[in-house]
C-alpha cells in the first residue's frame, strides 16, 4: 500500500483539536486507566491498557505522518479492534483523559486513509443511500409499521401510528433492525407510547437515528446522517426526538 | 570554577527558567483556548462550571474511583505532589532567596519537615519507577522518557536533600540542585509535566462534559 | 443518542430546535406522570440490568432505569460494578459490524460474563441494541443460563391495558 502523505498530514492537522493536543501531551502513561477497560479486565495485557490505544496516534504525530503502511495498519487494528469507545476508562484516569475521543480521532485518520473496516463502510453506504444502515426501503418501512399497528390494534383498539404529522410533541426513531429483523420491537414501542398516550409521530424518510459515522470516526458522513434526522425533526416541529433504544 | 557556575545558575538561569516555564505554560493554555473556541463554531457556550470544579475536587480530595481502584498509585501520587509543592514554595531557603530579590516573603516550614517531606517524595518517585519497571502491563506502556521524567524530578530533590544534610561536597551539591531544578522548570511546558497547568483544564473539560451528560462528578 | 444529543450540534455548527431524548427518559417521565401504567411486580424471575454506555454513562439515565425496573421486577439484582461504572457490553463502537475483530471482542466479554454470573439472574434486560448483541454473545460464549431481553419488550409485556 502506498501512502498519500499529503492527505495524512492534512488529516492529522485537522484532527489536532484543543483536547487532542492536550491529552496526547499530558497522558503520563501511568496505567491507572487499565482498571476501566473490559479488555484489560478480561485479559490484563499491556496492549489492553487504554492509554495504549493512542500510541499509534502519538507515533503519527511525532513522525508528522512520515510513516509506512504498517504503522497505519497497526493504528487501524488498535483503534477499531480493541476499543468500544465506552468511556469507562476516562473515569479511572487521574487527568480525566477521554480515550474514547482520541480513539475516535484515530479512527478518523484511518477513514481518511481509506482503511474503514468493510462492515462499517457498507452500513455507512446504506445509511447514506437509504437513510438507514440496513437498506430498508420506504415502502418496506411503511408496510412494517402498518402490519405491526394492525397486530397491536387487536389488543389495543385505539392504538395509532401517525406518520409525518407536523407539530407532534415527539418524533419516534428506531434502529433499522427493529424494522427489518425484529418487527416485534416496533410493536413494543407502539404499545408503550400508545399506552402512555403521548403525542408522537414518525417520519417516513428519517427514522433511523443510529449513526455509524460516529463509530467509524467519519465526521463528514456522520454529520450528513445526523443532519438528515435533525432536519426532519425540525421540519415536523417536534419538541423532542426519541432516539433508538 | 564551581562558583562561576553557581552564580550563573542562581542568577540569570533562574530568570530564564521561570520565564520559559511560565510563558511556555501560558502559551499552551492560550493555544488550548483558541482551538477550543474555534471548535465551538460560534455555538453558545454550555460549559458546566459547577461540574468542572467538582470534577477537579473529586480528584484532589480524593473521592474519585481511581483512589479506590489504584490506591497505592494514588497514595504515591499524593505523596509525591504534596511534598514537592510544599517544599518548593515553603522551604526557608527558597523563601529567603525570593525575599532577597523581590522583597516578598511568606511563612516557611521548619527544615526538618522539609527533609522528611523530601524523603517521602523520593520514596514515592521510587515506587512509581519500580511500578513502571515491574508491573507487566505498565512496563509495556512505559517509554524511556517516562523514567527520565521521574529521574528529572528526583534530581533536585536528591541534591537539595544532600546539600542541606551536608552529604558530599556542599557547593557541588547546591550547584547541582539549582541546575537540575532550573532544567526541570524549563522542561515543564514541553513534557507531560505540563499537566501542572493542563490537569485543571483536562479535568474541567471532561467534568463539564460529564455534567452535560448528567453523569456527574466521578 | 451520543450523535444527535451531543456531537451533532458541533459537527453541524448549529443548535437544534428539538431535544434528543433517550426512550428510557420518556418512559420514566410517563411513569412518574402516571400516564404509563405498568403492572407492579409483573416479572418474578431474577433479573439484572445492563447499563448501556449510550444511555447511562453518556446520558445519565441510571435513576430512570431503576425507577422503571423497580416497578415491574420483583427480584432485581445489581451487577457489580453497575451504573456509571458498569463494564461495557463489549459491542459498542461498531464492534457488531467488524467480524474481523470478533475474537478479541469475545475474549473481552469475560469481565461482563463474570458480573452477570455473580448476580444469578435469569434475565438480563438491555436498553440498547448494541448491548443486546453484546450480552447475547456473552451469554452464549460463556455458557450463562440467562436470556436477554430488550427493555422495551420487558416493559411492554407489563403494560397494564386496563389501567391505561
Ligand atoms: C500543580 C499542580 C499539579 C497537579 C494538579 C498534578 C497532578 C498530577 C496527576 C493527576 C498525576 C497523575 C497521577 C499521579 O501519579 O498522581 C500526576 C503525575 C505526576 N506529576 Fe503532577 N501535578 C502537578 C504538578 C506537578 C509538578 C510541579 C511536577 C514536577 C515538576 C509533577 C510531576 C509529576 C510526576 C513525575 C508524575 C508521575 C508520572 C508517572 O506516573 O510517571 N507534577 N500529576
Ligand atoms: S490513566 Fe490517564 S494519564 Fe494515566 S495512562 Fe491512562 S490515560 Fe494516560
Ligand atoms: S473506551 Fe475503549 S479503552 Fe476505554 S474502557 Fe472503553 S473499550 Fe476500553
Amino acid at each position: 500500500m502506498t501512502i498519500d502523505t499529503q492527505t495524512l498530514s492534512r488529516t492529522l492537522a485537522d484532527k489536532a483539536g484543543a483536547r487532542l493536543e492536550m491529552w496526547l501531551s499530558i497522558c503520563s502513561r501511568c496505567g491507572m486507566c487499565a482498571e476501566g477497560c473490559h479488555y484489560y479486565a478480561s485479559n490484563p495485557r499491556p496492549e489492553h491498557v487504554p492509554a495504549f490505544r493512542v500510541k499509534p496516534l502519538v507515533d503519527l504525530y511525532k513522525k508528522r505522518g512520515q510513516v509506512d503502511a504498517t504503522v497505519l495498519e497497526t493504528l487501524r487494528d488498535v483503534c477499531y479492534g480493541t476499543c468500544t469507545m465506552c468511556q469507562r476508562c476516562t473515569m479511572y484516569c487521574p487527568h480525566g483523559i477521554g480515550i474514547a475521543a482520541l480513539v475516535h480521532a484515530a479512527r478518523g485518520v484511518a477513514v481518511a486513509m481509506g482503511l474503514t473496516p468493510p462492515g462499517l463502510a457498507k452500513g455507512l453506504e446504506n445509511a447514506l443511500e437509504f437513510g438507514n444502515n440496513l437498506g430498508v426501503t420506504e415502502d418496506d418501512f411503511l408496510e412494517t409499521v402498518e402490519w405491526q399497528l394492525e397486530e397491536l390494534q387487536e389488543e389495543m383498539p385505539f392504538a395509532r401510528a401517525p406518520m409525518d404529522k407536523e407539530g407532534a410533541e415527539f418524533l419516534l426513531t428506531f434502529h433499522p433492525r427493529d424494522i427489518k429483523f425484529y418487527p416485534q420491537n416496533l410493536f413494543n414501542y407502539l404499545k408503550l407510547y400508545n399506552a402512555a398516550g403521548i403525542d408522537f409521530t414518525m417520519s417516513s424518510k428519517a427514522w433511523d437515528s443510529t449513526n455509524l459515522g460516529l463509530f467509524a470516526g467519519d465526521v463528514a458522513k456522520a454529520s450528513r446522517l445526523a443532519a438528515n434526522v435533525a432536519d426532519t425533526a425540525e421540519r415536523l416541529k417536534v419538541k423532542a426526538l426519541i432516539t433508538a433504544e | 570554577m564551581i562558583h562561576v557556575v553557581y552564580n550563573f545558575a542562581v542568577g540569570p538561569m533562574v530568570w530564564l527558567a521561570f520565564t520559559i516555564c511560565i510563558t511556555g505554560l501560558a502559551y499552551r493554555l492560550i493555544r488550548y483556548r483558541r482551538k477550543a473556541v474555534a471548535a465551538k463554531k460560534g455555538l453558545p457556550g454550555d460549559f458546566r462550571t459547577t461540574w468542572a470544579v467538582r470534577s477537579m475536587l473529586y480528584y484532589l480530595l480524593p473521592l474519585n474511583r481511581t483512589a479506590k481502584s489504584s490506591p497505592w498509585s494514588t497514595v504515591a501520587g499524593f505523596a509525591l505532589h504534596i511534598p514537592l509543592l510544599v517544599v518548593a514554595f515553603f522551604l526557608s531557603a527558597h523563601v529567603i532567596m525570593l525575599e532577597q530579590s523581590w522583597g516578598v516573603a511568606w511563612p516557611t516550614i521548619p527544615d526538618v519537615w522539609a527533609d522528611v517531606l523530601t524523603i517521602i517524595a523520593l520514596a514515592a518517585l521510587g515506587f512509581l519507577a519500580l511500578k513502571r519497571l515491574l508491573h507487566p502491563a505498565l512496563r509495556g506502556l512505559t517509554e524511556p522518557k517516562d523514567l527520565l521524567v521521574l529521574l528529572l524530578v528526583a534530581l533536585p530533590l536528591l541534591t537539595g536533600l544532600a546539600a542541606h544534610r551536608q552529604w558530599g561536597d556542599y557547593p557541588l551539591m547546591l550547584t547541582l540542585h539549582v541546575l537540575s531544578a532550573n532544567i526541570l522548570l524549563m522542561l515543564i511546558p514541553f513534557t507531560k509535566l505540563s499537566h501542572m497547568a493542563l490537569f485543571f483544564v483536562s479535568r474541567a473539560a471532561t467534568g463539564s462534559d460529564f455534567g452535560k451528560r448528567q453523569v456527574g462528578a466521578w | 443518542m451520543k450523535a444527535l444529543g451531543f456531537e451533532a450540534p458541533y459537527w453541524l455548527g448549529r443548535k437544534f430546535s428539538f431535544e434528543a431524548m433517550p426512550p428510557i427518559k420518556v418512559w420514566a417521565d410517563c411513569l412518574h406522570a402516571g400516564t404509563l401504567k405498568l403492572k407492579p411486580g409483573f416479572h418474578a424471575a431474577p433479573v439484572t440490568f445492563q447499563d448501556s454506555c449510550n444511555f447511562v454513562r453518556n446520558a445519565g439515565m441510571y435513576q430512570q432505569s431503576r425507577d422503571l425496573m423497580s416497578v415491574v421486577a420483583t427480584d432485581f439484582r445489581e451487577m457489580h460494578p453497575h451504573g456509571n461504572a458498569t463494564y461495557c457490553c463489549g459491542n459498542g463502537g461498531g464492534q457488531g459490524l467488524m467480524p474481523e475483530y470478533k475474537q478479541a471482542k469475545i475474549a473481552a466479554l469475560k469481565a461482563k460474563a463474570d458480573c452477570i454470573l455473580a448476580t444469578g439472574a435469569k434475565t438480563v434486560v438491555v436498553a440498547c441494541h448494541n448491548c443486546e448483541d453484546g450480552i447475547h454473545e456473552t451469554c452464549k460464549n460463556y455458557e450463562l443460563d440467562a436470556k436477554v431481553e430488550l427493555f422495551s419488550a420487558y416493559l411492554a409485556e407489563a403494560v397494564d391495558l386496563q389501567g391505561n
